[in-house]
């Protein structure tokens, strides 16, 4: 059995000179396939509509925070982190574009940005070029990273990822080198991953930590870490103290627990669905993951297995994985691909006709490992649109949809309720009622953004309600009016068209609600609104 | 952090004089002994899917009925069997059948219980089997053993061959392994002792299940092109298929003076459809290995299939391509055999021998066990964890493997034919005064892939009954793909029942003489979702109670039914709560009214989204903010 022998270098990492080169393919090929998406579609893809009332709210009080957001008319504590709402409201401001434009837009921009941060990160963090370029075009396509930085919610998702990769990276690089004019950008990007998103920036505080730990602890690096540390808490002590005084700190506690994901350590590892890479169809990037592990293990790269450990241990879910799975993804390819099958050597052979020793190519190997790779990001971004049709991600609300929430916003009394039913379990993407509030300016009694500000109760509470709202999808009139009470209000019911059971029908027919949108004869694909009359 | 450091370099292939090499030691360097036990395991693990089953399952009714024929008959092949309300005629090969009826006969059991066990149990012998062609095809046992391995701890086979249809499949599977491993020795190594047997096995494998036969056939004209590629080999080739057309005439040639060739010309058809020529690949509901977690034998075939093509060894990567592009009826079954192959070949000469190279290890195969002298040496040499990494990420890997293995293999056993709808089944046949003989029905499951469909499929056979909705018997009436639409079609029928069956009319009205609309008169039966959702049956009776008239409820459900009672009186809401059961609903009319009418007139009218109406704006944030 023929074995390994490796070349001393991989053929990639041999041709320094073409990494520029490979770069700028990465990042065409990252910002056609998220073009591409954003195009697809009129209004930003998937969710954002919680986010896109903060800025408008925040616009509104004229940059100043207001103490309630007016999203849902529910006047929750506006304690949401800011600072992406500063940037894409300043934005807004500045080149008085629209809005909308700027939420589908801005993530798709920022998440390219992200790239580049990443690569800078990647190229000191990993060993040679190779892996750096690898694990960038990992990250750069990736259906756990792709996804949610480019829908409508990625202005604030984006906004974090670049902040917190940067964080981390200038972490790194102060580890390495300890340097005082190293601690303002850690402790600046770490602050802004914090007041972004809590999920990304807990990831930025913990890999700065884990990477200085395992990496480098010469007492000059400690102390210069510390001090970072503590300047970027004086950063966001800033917010911090602002929400305790309208608020207290519960809204802000309430928000980080109810996000916690309690989820054991290794689910990613025992589903189909929810593993460290989202591939809808073979999670290749996945298994090769796994064996991305045990090459770390053999090649005693530690950092990267504690790093992922660790990350697994605490609740940042797995969004912020992305960042260590790209890594250990890229460890893989480059040593089982990019390394081992290009390092084969094809034995020579003895012709028969001429008995002349024929010496067999040795760039055939090389070809097909680099064709290998090419295969596995060909099949990866496909993946992408195949997520769309399986789970709904990255859907934009459609021309009916919005016709019919412009038509609740003009027609409708402002202090009026909406039940609004999708059908849609509260794992889906539902961007419908996630936008409802933020495009009508009316309530939805089965909202579930910006609930988590609720107390864990409260919050359990709501989620139950828009599962049971949703349920009613096959039953009658009477399983909404039991969840929801009459009221003296104006109450509707609001009916995608992904609503196609029984309830369609049995409001059609019921006395007890008038349809009035549309007014002309029901249409299969139409939203339709009804009103209670009593 | 650190640069690039230049890595070791080791060259296993002429590994130097001080190298260390590594051997086996003691009984493990038994193959004999290694491979009982791996088949073992892999019997075990398919014993759990049978284990305490009352039922066939998922599928196998035809075949059951075949059987039963057969054996009333003294095993002369009967013309037709009384299957689907009507004497079915008798296309399918008999060979699996008939040996299912001899191996009844000689253990004394029942028929019925013989379809619940006999196919997993067969199956067990498909491991070992894979080891012995795989050590033909490569000569290395190591290599051979890891295949089998994966191969048998590789849900897919395991789910399609323990199932009823199982008592065919499995033999012709087998026979084909067979076939496979005399014909390489015959086309390859040139040896014509293996002519005959090559031929006779081919035959066995078409005679049992003609997807083996086709995937033998296939098989052996790639091994020629590619690995034989020279004249002794095609002539050996053309009269293996000389002989196997012989053989196979003996019953083919008979079976179509009496049924024809249009049949057989319709069900081959079947078997390869372009349209799903890459489906395993693009699938996003199962893995096509039927891995439920993150499919890492998928992966490991992935990279063996690059290694191959790196050593310029197209076989396996062509044959992987071939089956799936020529054989996409049961694509991933057979896949399955070169994916192990693959998957070994990636382990033993790629994946294994890297983790090693830290610790300048050349590894020549085998289980990484050292003698003392040599762990003594490598103590000198400092590497006192040299082969941990190795241990753990075998073990891991392993346990990963079983473990989804064995995750992935018990769904079927869910796909069984339970108390409840043996008790439909029964109320449909006990009373022919309220069933007439000759009613008709359209059998709704929750299932979506007719593979699965255990009650589409036991439905005519346990009931005497015709199921308008047949998919795979309708591959021998020419009209597969409109079977297959009209199945995929119905399964939306549950929102919208009546516009649903009226647009499944107009697009498959000819589709084996189902004409839902016109066809169904009073004396028809519709029979509607089993199991599952018992709250879409309740919706379907409560919209168009002028069409459906409630006829059957399984008892013991009473909790079901009172729900059912209240709903329909129209007063309470109760929410449904209760187990599955089985429902039959009479089709008393089918007056569509003009509301309806007009709603599916809009729905088959209603333009696409992009040519409707100049959509909206809405760019800012609405008044009211």
């Amino acid at each position: 059995m023929t074995a390994v022998t490796p070349t001393k270098d991989a053929p990639i990492t041999a041709r320094s000179r073409w990494n520029p080169l490979w770069l700028l393919l990465i990042v065409v090929v990252s910002v056609a396939l998220r073009v591409g998406l954003v195009l697809t579609e009129d209004f930003p893809l998937g969710d954002g509509g919680f986010f896109y009332q903060s800025v408008v709210d925040l616009q509104a009080n004229e940059f100043v925070p207001p103490i309630t957001s007016s999203y849902n008319l529910e006047q929750l504590p506006y304690v949401f982190p800011p600072a992406a709402f500063y940037i894409v409201g300043g934005l807004q401001t500045i080149t008085n574009a629209s809005l909308t434009e700027i939420f589908r837009w801005y993530p798709v921009a920022v998440s390219v940005v992200a790239i580049l941060v990443f690569y800078a990160f990647a190229s000191i963090g990993l060993r040679g070029q190779t892996e750096a370029l690898l694990a960038t075009m990992i990250f750069a396509i990736v259906p756990i990273g792709v996804i949610p930085a480019i829908s409508g919610g990625g202005v604030v998702r984006a906004t974090a990822s670049v902040s917190a990769i940067a964080a981390v990276h200038y972490g790194n690089l102060l580890g390495i080198n300890p340097r005082r004019t190293l601690i303002v950008p850690v402790a600046v990007f770490l602050a802004l991953a914090m007041l972004t998103q809590f999920q990304w920036g807990l990831f930025a505080l913990i890999s700065v930590i884990v990477v200085y730990f395992v990496r480098r602890r010469s007492l000059k690096a400690t102390t210069l870490i510390i001090a970072a540390l503590l300047l970027a808490v004086v950063l966001m002590s800033s917010w911090v103290l602002y929400v305790d005084r309208y608020h207290t700190l519960e809204p802000l506690a309430n928000a980080l627990f109810n996000s916690i994901d309690v989820a054991s350590p290794l689910t990613p590892f025992f589903s189909r669905v929810t593993t460290f890479t989202s591939e809808p169809m073979l999670g290749l990037l996945a298994a090769l993951g796994i064996l991305g592990i045990f090459v770390c293990a053999v090649t005693k790269r530690w950092l990267l297995i504690v790093w992922i450990g660790v990350l697994l241990v605490f609740p940042v879910g797995l969004e912020p994985l992305v960042v260590p799975v790209a890594f250990i993804v890229a460890v893989a390819i480059n040593y089982l691909i990019v390394t081992g099958i290009s390092s084969f050597r094809i034995p020579s052979r003895i012709d028969p006709a001429t008995g002349a020793v024929v010496q067999a190519s040795n760039n055939w190997p090389v070809v097909v490992s680099v064709a290998s790779v090419i295969l596995l990001v060909v099949y990866t971004a496909v993946g992408i649109f195949k997520s769309r049709d399986v789970t709904e991600l990255l859907i934009g609300l459609n021309r009916f949809q919005l016709s019919a929430m412009e038509w609740v916003s003009e027609n409708t009394p402002e202090e009026s309720r909406f039940i609004v039913i999708t059908g849609l379990s509260i794992d889906e993407e539902d961007n419908v009622t996630d936008w409802f509030p933020a495009l009508t300016g009316r309530s939805n009694v089965a909202a579930t953004r910006s609930v988590e500000l609720l107390e864990a109760a409260a919050f359990e509470e709501r989620l139950e309600r828009y599962e049971e709202l949703q349920a009613c999808v096959t039953q009658r009139a009477v399983c909404i009016e039991s969840i929801v009470p009459s009221a003296p209000v104006p109450t509707y019911v609001y009916l995608t068209p992904t609503v196609r059971g029984r309830l369609r029908a049995a409001l059609l027919q019921n006395d007890n609600y008038d349809l009035v949108y549309p007014s002309t004869r029901t249409r299969v694909n139409e939203t339709l609104i009804f009103q209670r009359l009593n | 952090m650190q640069a690039d450091s230049p890595q070791t370099i080791t060259n296993a292939g002429s590994p130097p004089a001080d190298d260390i090499q590594i051997d086996l030691t003691g009984f493990l360097s038994s193959h004999f002994v290694l491979v009982i036990v791996m088949t073992a395991t892999a019997g075990l693990l398919r014993y759990l899917v049978f284990r305490g089953i009352d039922f066939p399952l998922q599928d196998g009714a035809w075949a059951y009925k075949m059987a039963e024929a057969v054996a009333t008959g003294n095993y002369r092949i009967p013309q037709t069997a009384l299957f689907d309300g009507r004497a079915f005629e008798s296309f399918f090969p008999p060979l699996g059948v008939m040996l299912a009826v001899f191996i009844d006969r000689q253990t004394g059991g029942t028929l019925f219980d013989l379809f619940q066990t006999l196919p997993g149990q067969l199956s067990i012998v498909t491991v070992p089997l894979v080891y012995i062609l795989s050590l033909r095809l490569t000569g290395a046992k190591w290599l051979s053993f890891t295949t089998a391995l994966v191969f048998g701890f590789m849900p897919v086979t395991t789910n399609w061959m323990v199932v009823g249809s199982g008592i065919v499949r499995t033999p012709g599977y087998i026979f084909a392994l067979l076939a496979i491993h005399q014909g390489y020795a015959l086309l390859v190594w040139r040896n014509e002792n293996h002519l005959l047997t090559t031929a006779i096995l081919a035959a066995f494998a078409f005679l049992s299940d003609p997807e083996s036969g086709y995937f033998v056939l296939y098989t052996l004209i790639l091994m020629t092109l590619v690995l034989g590629r020279n004249r002794y080999s095609v002539i050996n080739l053309v009269f293996v298929l000389t002989l196997l057309v012989m053989l196979g005439g003996i019953w083919l040639v008979p079976a179509m003076v009496v049924y024809g060739v249009e049949p057989y010309l319709s069900a081959a058809a079947t078997v390869f459809r372009p349209s799903q020529i890459l489906s395993p690949l693009l699938n996003t509901a199962t893995a096509f290995t039927g891995e439920p977690f993150i499919p890492v034998i998928a992966l490991l075939g992935y990279l063996g299939f690059c290694l191959l093509i790196a050593k310029r060894r197209f076989f396996l990567p062509l044959w992987f391509i071939i089956i799936m592009i020529l054989h996409t009826r049961s694509a991933s079954a057979f896949m399955a055999i070169p994916l192990a192959f693959m998957a070994g070949a990636a382990l033993h000469q790629l994946v294994i021998p890297l983790l090693l190279r830290s610790s300048q290890i050349s590894y020549e195969g085998g289980l990484p066990l050292l003698r003392f002298s040599e762990r003594a040496q490598l103590r000198q040499l400092n590497q006192h964890f040299y082969l941990l990494p190795v241990w753990v990420f075998g073990i891991a890997l392993a346990g990963y493997i079983v473990f989804g293995a064995y995750r992935g293999t018990q769904i079927v056993r869910e796909r069984v034919i339970d108390e409840v709808e043996l008790a439909a089944f029964e109320f449909i046949t006990s009373d022919e005064s309220r069933i007439p003989d000759d009613a008709r029905f359209l059998v709704f499951t929750s299932e979506t892939d007719w593979r699965a469909d255990t009650t589409a499929t036991w439905f005519p056979a346990l009931t005497g009954r015709e199921s308008v909705l047949l998919v795979p018997e309708s591959a021998w009436y020419n009209d597969f793909g409109e079977t297959l639409t009209l199945y995929n079609g119905i399964d939306d029928c549950t929102a919208q029942p009546l516009t649903c069956l009226i647009a499944l009319d107009r697009g498959a009205a000819t589709a084996r003489g189902i004409a839902v609309t016109p066809a169904i008169t009073q004396s028809d039966l519709v029979r509607l979702r089993v199991l599952d959702d018992p709250t879409s049956l309740v919706i379907v009776n409560e919209l168009l109670p002028e069409v459906f008239e409630y006829l059957y409820i399984s008892p013991g459900v009473s909790g079901a039914l009172l729900e059912y009672l209240v709903q329909t009186d129209g007063e309470v809401y109760t929410s449904i709560r209760a187990e599955g059961n089985a429902r039959i609903y009479q089709l008393s009319s089918l007056e569509i009214t003009e509301q309806d009418a007009e709603e599916i007139e809009q729905e088959a009218d209603a333009p696409p989204p992009a040519e409707a109406e100049a959509p909206p704006t809405v760019t800012e944030a609405p008044s009211g903010n």
